[in-house]
């Protein structure tokens, strides 16, 4: 499921940006971390499959929600690209229709999230050399 | 017309403002531009709602990429010796290529200002492309340049024997010099062996290329 909606969610970034909003500080730590400087190259990098070894974290209401009638969800992942090790957090509100992306910045427990990535990849070396 | 809502709760109760927001550009300075900001009242949510900034830092960040194109070329006629006709020559580029971009009439691709930036950074890589891209003179051009910059930033005074000081010319062929009490034969540690052995494996290296 939280694939899936991340399926859906590149497919709004791709066909309809105008219906895909970052958040300020999402915008501003994209351009500043991952040296996104406008929407377009956050969305292409998404839709371009920018976020690698995507993996879901956890979902959450979303704390702001005035309206009880309807419930928003925020859906979060981490993702590596090059070296950097990033977290997405974004949200759909069906109200509204429009997607929101609420974080796009580093973990903040990066350092144990990049130990994670480098021993997922080293295991997969490993699981390669012994099929070799 | 259709209502500004908040994209994330709905509510209409939306303030804009304008902030200043700064580009910045390596070798192209910085540039700043006043980005609207959309503030939802009820939910506090803040972005660009409607889509309205992307244009304006586009337009801000392509000022900024001409102007490090610019400075760029400009400090490679000023400081390297070599001329546009060379990079052109060494990199295969039409010529008048890099003028046409110096002087704006033609913008370079994003694939060309990542060039020029890699270039204003390493120049050596010139050399690298002046000998065909060849792997192996690539990693001695490589390797003698961080030779020469790693020589240039230690201070060897602190890590040999005082009585032992290796310096460095700038057509990389290292010289040993001593101390007139070493010359004298006071300091009686050092083999002369080990400096000659010294002296040979470094001019070596550096001969190599």
């Amino acid at each position: 499921m939280p694939y899936n909606l991340f399926k859906m969610f590149k497919i709004a970034c791709r066909d309809s940006p105008y219906d895909v909003i970052p958040f300020k500080q999402a915008t501003d730590d994209a351009n500043k971390i991952f040296n996104l400087r406008t929407k377009k190259s956050l969305l292409a990098f998404i839709v371009n499959d920018g976020l690698e070894d995507l993996t879901f974290i956890n979902k959450k209401k979303w704390e702001q929600n005035q309206n009880p009638d309807n419930p928003i969800e925020v859906y979060a992942y981490r993702f590596r690209t090059r070296a950097i090790v990033g977290y997405i957090a974004f949200m759909f509100n069906s109200k509204t229709e429009k997607w929101l992306i609420k974080s796009f910045h580093q973990p903040e427990d990066r350092n144990a999230a990049m130990l994670e990535a480098m021993q997922k990849a080293l295991e997969n070396k490993s699981l390669e050399e012994s099929n070799d | 017309m259709t209502k500004k809502i908040c994209p994330a709760c709905g509510a209409e109760d939306i303030i804009k403002r304008k902030t200043p927001h700064l580009i910045n550009e390596a070798f192209g300075g910085g540039r700043e531009v006043d980005i609207v900001e959309d503030r939802c009242k009820v939910c506090g949510t803040v972005g660009d709602f409607f889509s309205q900034n992307d244009t304006l830092i586009s337009e801000a960040i392509d000022q900024c990429k001409s102007l490090a194109v610019k400075n760029i070329l400009q400090n490679f006629l000023s400081h390297a010796a070599t001329s546009m006709s060379s990079m052109e020559r060494a990199l295969e580029l039409p010529q008048r290529t890099l003028t046409k971009w110096k002087n704006g009439q033609t913008k370079p691709s994003a694939a060309g200002l990542a060039l020029l930036k890699m270039l204003r950074i390493f120049p050596w890589l010139l050399d690298v492309a002046e000998n065909k891209f060849d792997y192996e003179k690539g990693q001695r051009i490589h390797i003698n340049e961080a030779m020469r910059e790693l020589v240039s930033r230690m201070s060897f005074n602190d890590t040999l024997s005082s009585d032992l000081k290796i310096s460095t010319s700038c057509n990389f062929v290292f010289n040993l010099t001593y101390d007139n009490s070493f010359q004298k034969g006071h300091n009686e540690h050092v083999p002369q062996e080990a400096i000659e052995g010294l002296s040979g494996a470094t001019t070596m290296l550096v001969e190599q290329y």
